[in-house]
């Protein structure tokens, strides 16, 4: 039999992607089951997405012309803005303190490990808003933050009253991250090999040379995705300071559909907004990722082509 | 002259377990000392004290007279700040049986990490260098694998190149041969074979009887934590005194 009279396995080889080979089968075709159910399911959900995407366009209760109008209005620019700002501030402050309860989490000093536990305990423990609205009316409670030696004398001493929403909204965000992310960067340096960082101590490097320089690279791979997750999460969250009246992006468009009562319209261009800055996290977690995987990419490939020296 | 290395009764306890019971080791410069025994007879964890990756609970180590991460003072030993034990362990190059290369750098980034990180070495210079030891252990044409794509044998070389590249004055080798294929056991054992011959003193945690015979300067036989016999490879391997020895070569043979 030429592969002429049989048509059938070249294109399947082609199909895939496979360089075509010029050579008869060996043997008879192959031929693939046809999945029935797996076509059905397909042509249903085909038609489930038509239909959406099509009362989306038809339906005039959206009014699109004024999601259009109020899109890239400045009230609502300035609340996009807003949420980054917080998302990115309560983020770093928040990794920040996460990486060092983390430490504190792993650390030989048993107060030290009890300490970390009360924190992601508590903060854990504390739904957001509550800790949102307790914050914002810590004046009740302390009038003065002291900054100094406890029962000692304070350097300085915070005033609560005058807070700011926004400085309120940072710390709360700050350490509800903080809790949660200390457990990933706790889990993920715990999944390094303790081999990697025995190696680095026999070579002489110090234990903070080590976490940097040989656990931090392998723990980051693990940490990346729930940590981006966490922050996904975070910039949506964040649409809860409209309660203590912070501008952000949510609290901006309640803000315009009080006023012309355009409510649906106005909560789909809040929608669009959380969407794009979404998807843009999205994209950049998958170029991070990508990049952090060449190495281990690479591994199945090298190994044909002998490297001269 | 003194021992190049010296531990001085050790004596390190996990639990309840005593893995390593008051066990005195001298070692000479350019020796060859293999450590033998039963797996449990605590031969590993007598390696793992003399860096002091495992913390002996009493004894001490030392290099050329120098104490591991203690000082004599009023006659006590106290702690010294965890960066001297690091200094001090650049003394002491060590292999270990899951190779343990660091993943996401490649061989010469392997070899040249430490130099480089810990003694500020010039970059360009330590490439170099990296190459040569990567030639010496014959993995020229591998310089720029990640360990994910050698195979063990040539991973435990690299292990090897790197911690040369600290130029120890002692290597301490924790069975570096006991997870590899058996058709790749050979190319490790020649690479350490050359080594001692070129004069590196070493200390070999094994289960190779034929390395311990032809290469091993001293054969230590250890069980229950303890030094139970060592003489010259002759002198143990051939025609051991202790039941215990007979009887765990008897098996091994």
């Amino acid at each position: 039999m030429t592969s002429a009279t049989n048509p059938a396995a070249p294109d399947q080889l082609r199909r895939r992607g496979r360089p075509t080979p010029e050579r008869a089968p060996a043997t008879e075709p192959l031929v693939p089951r046809r999945h029935f159910i797996r076509t059905a399911l397909a042509i249903v959900v085909g038609v489930y997405l038509i239909a959406i995407v099509h009362s989306l366009i038809t339906n005039e209760r959206f009014n699109w012309p004024v999601v259009g109008r109020y899109l890239f209005d400045p009230l609502v620019l300035g609340g996009v803005l807003n949420t980054i700002l917080l998302t990115v501030l309560a983020m770093v402050f928040g990794l920040l303190l996460a990486f060092f309860v983390a430490q504190f989490a792993l650390s030989a000093s048993r107060l030290l490990r009890a300490a970390a536990l009360v924190f992601v305990w508590l903060f854990r423990s504390v739904p957001l808003l509550v800790l949102l609205l307790l914050l914002y009316n810590i004046g009740a409670l302390y009038e003065f933050i002291p900054v100094g030696v406890p029962f000692g004398p304070a350097i300085i001493e915070l005033p609560t009253t005058g807070i700011s929403a926004f400085a309120v909204a940072v710390i709360a965000f700050a350490f509800h991250e903080a809790a949660y992310s200390s457990e990933i960067i706790r889990a993920s340096i715990q999944s390094v090999p303790r081999g990697q960082a025995e190696a680095a101590m026999a070579l002489g490097m110090s234990g903070s040379r080590t976490m940097v320089r040989i656990v931090l690279p392998s723990a980051i791979r693990v940490a990346l995705p729930p940590l981006m997750n966490q922050l996904i999460m975070m910039l949506k969250g964040t649409s809860i300071v409209a309660f203590i009246a912070f501008p952000d992006l949510l609290f901006s468009v309640q803000k315009i559909y009080t006023v012309n009562y355009e409510v649906m319209p106005l909560l789909v261009v809040a929608s669009i907004w959380y969407f794009i800055l979404v998807s843009t996290l999205t994209i950049v977690q998958q170029l991070i990722e990508r990049r952090l995987a060449r190495t281990t990419r690479r591994r199945g490939t090298a190994a044909a082509p002998a490297v001269t020296a | 002259m003194t021992a190049l290395l010296e531990a001085h009764h050790l004596r390190k306890a996990f639990g309840h377990v005593v893995a390593v019971d008051d066990v005195s080791l001298e070692v000479e410069r350019g020796e060859v000392v293999c450590l033998i025994g039963r797996s449990g007879s605590g031969k590993s964890t007598v390696l793992r004290c003399l860096n002091h990756l495992d913390p002996p609970d009493e004894g001490w180590v030392a290099v050329e007279d120098e104490i591991l991460g203690y000082e004599r003072r009023g006659g006590r030993l106290r702690q010294l700040p965890a960066r001297t034990l690091a200094r001090q362990r650049r003394q002491i190059g060590m292999v270990f049986q899951q190779f343990n290369l660091f993943p996401y750098l490649t061989a010469t980034e392997n070899v040249i990490e430490a130099p480089i990180g810990v003694l500020r070495r010039n970059r360009a210079e330590q490439v170099e260098r990296a190459h040569e030891l990567l030639h010496r252990v014959g993995l020229s044409h591998r310089i720029d694998a990640y360990p994910g794509q050698l195979s063990g044998g040539e991973q435990q070389r690299v292990a090897i190149a790197r911690a040369l590249a600290m130029q120890p004055k002692v290597m301490l080798f924790d069975e570096p041969t006991s997870a590899l294929d058996p058709e790749l056991v050979r190319e490790v054992l020649e690479v350490m074979q050359q080594l001692a011959e070129d004069g590196m003193t070493m200390v070999v945690v094994t289960h190779e009887m034929r390395f311990a015979r032809e290469v091993g300067s001293r054969v230590v036989y250890l069980d229950g934590g303890r030094i139970v016999e060592q003489g010259t490879a002759e002198e143990v391997l051939t025609a051991p005194q202790e039941e215990r020895t007979q009887r765990f070569l008897s098996r091994m043979l």
